[in-house]
């Protein structure tokens, strides 16, 4: 009896924990910023910057993207 | 000005969850949808309809998991004596109030709760499932947004702009990891004169008033363009043609948007190579999948075509309860089943690569496996030919959905089967 009393609780919580998680999830997915905070982190490198505005320059003059690496 | 009894009584049941549901429905860059500048007259019209629907479903879901001592007739009719002018009150309304009062606050709080919830998450999954840029009717009323995110270009009436963008200027999605803001080119009328601006759209306000206006636009690693100077090749700046571009030094650059002329975005597409999958995995995908189609075939075909006596090995009541059921209900159950097990299946993405486009394409996905070649495969690398690729994918969303299926095909077969 009492171990049925633990098996429920535990499927309770677990339950709990999905909704939770798949909730945390959805929130995250959801956001409405512009950029990611990977990305400000990306802006915050002037190198970066540099980089990104010469990839763009090139792209508006070419129409072709070029590769750059960014970290 | 007076409040009349029906009027209090309406707002709290109706207008109330309403307005909270409106109030959490708009969120994030969308809150300023939910403002107290509409007239009330609006504002209450717009707050009725979601309160209708929660107060009925809160109603419902009460009088399904209590039993109440009063009936449907009864309670329409203590409202009916409450919204009246009468000042004399049946013997049910008394009790309602001696007895049952208590109970209707407590089901008040539960509305405001789901009203709360509901319109917290609705709006929520209105974006995870993106039903807002595939339904005009959902979309938020903040059109910067969607333009600013580049979800702009997946609204149906962009889709011949996506086209012409090209699939890889579709890679920087708005949930991707590392997804970057827009660069703008943005032309300002200065004192009569032009001045165009660029860096990296990452903030914007909306004007107050209008929320169709831009108010302020924030811009990172901003810099402007003017005339050359004599002086500016001995300062080593890059000139181009006329103008010379300038970068502005501070961190955020805040442009009033009012006078703003015309605005370029460039959308940056980004390869993540990070999240690349063993071959191993990629592998064991592809045989979960297949045994899953094999096997989901083989239950459908028990179930629906083939004596159920064999059921009675697994399970005698099940066995009895499918060897009733007619040829649509064993239909519903089979598909029921299958449903459930198809959880745990990846499920797989074809993709269409053309060779003259290798270059581009080779390291451009992060959802894309690494691809599976049988050993006889024979690759066409030619210019121009064109070859499809299977990948085999879990994702949270497409579990979500097939969990949300698979609940209402259980509701289904649980309202035949009982």
């Amino acid at each position: 009896m009492s171990s049925n009393k633990i098996l429920n609780a535990v499927g309770i919580l677990m339950i709990f924990g999905v909704i939770i998680l798949i909730f945390k999830f959805i929130i995250k997915k959801t956001e409405t910023k512009l950029y990611s905070d990977d990305a400000m982190k990306v802006l915050q490198d002037e190198n970066n910057l540099k980089k990104l505005e010469d990839v763009v320059s090139d792209y508006q003059k070419s129409g072709k993207w070029s590769k750059v690496e960014i970290n | 000005m007076s409040f009349t009894a029906d009027f209090i009584l309406l707002f709290i049941l109706v207008v109330i969850p309403g307005l909270l549901f409106k109030r959490f429905f708009f969120y994030g860059e969308f809150s300023k949808q939910f403002t107290t500048k509409e007239s009330i007259y609006k504002s209450l019209f717009y707050s009725i309809i979601p309160g209708i629907i929660l107060q009925l479903f809160a109603y419902w879901f009460y009088m399904t998991i209590r039993t109440s001592q009063f009936t449907n007739e009864e309670i329409l009719n203590i409202f009916k004596e409450l919204l009246s002018s009468k000042s004399e009150y049946s013997e049910n309304t008394k009790l309602f109030f001696s007895n049952g009062f208590n109970y209707f606050l407590l089901h008040e709080l539960n509305v405001f709760v789901l009203a709360v919830l509901s319109g917290h998450f609705v709006a929520r999954l209105i974006r995870f499932f993106k039903l807002d840029i595939h339904f005009k009717i959902l979309r938020f009323q903040n059109q910067w947004y969607y333009i600013f995110s580049g979800e702009i270009r997946d609204f149906r009436k962009f889709k011949h702009l996506k086209r012409i963008m090209g699939a890889i200027s579709e890679i920087n999605k708005e949930n991707d990891p590392k997804s970057l803001p827009p660069y703008g080119d943005i032309l300002v009328e200065n004192g009569g004169e032009q001045v165009l601006y660029t860096g990296f759209i990452v903030d914007y306000d909306l004007n107050y008033e209008n929320l169709n206006e831009l108010d302020k636009i924030y811009l990172k690693g901003a810099s402007r363009y003017r005339d050359i100077r004599p002086e500016d090749v001995k300062n080593g700046l890059v000139t181009n043609g006329s103008k010379i571009k300038v970068p502005i030094k501070g961190d955020v650059f805040i442009l009033k948007a009012d006078k703003v002329l015309n605005i370029n975005l460039t959308f940056i597409p980004i390869n993540n190579v990070e999240h690349e999958q063993s071959l191993l995995w990629s592998k064991i995908k592809r045989g979960i999948y297949y045994f899953g189609i094999y096997n989901n075939l083989v239950i459908l075909i028990c179930i629906v075509f083939i004596n159920s006596s064999w059921l009675s090995l697994i399970s005698p009541t099940f066995s009895v309860i499918v060897g009733n059921a007619n040829f649509l209900s064993r239909l519903l159950l089979g598909f029921t089943i299958i449903q459930i097990l198809t959880i745990l299946m990846p499920y797989e993405l074809t993709e269409s690569i053309k060779y003259e486009e290798q270059e581009e394409f080779s390291e451009d996905s992060n959802v894309v496996d690494i691809e599976l070649l049988d050993d006889d495969d024979v690759i066409d690398l030619r210019s121009g030919s064109e070859r499809k690729v299977k990948s085999y994918i879990y994702s949270l969303k497409d579990v979500i959905f097939k969990l949300l299926f698979s609940i209402l095909l259980i509701v289904l077969s649980y309202l035949v089967f009982r």
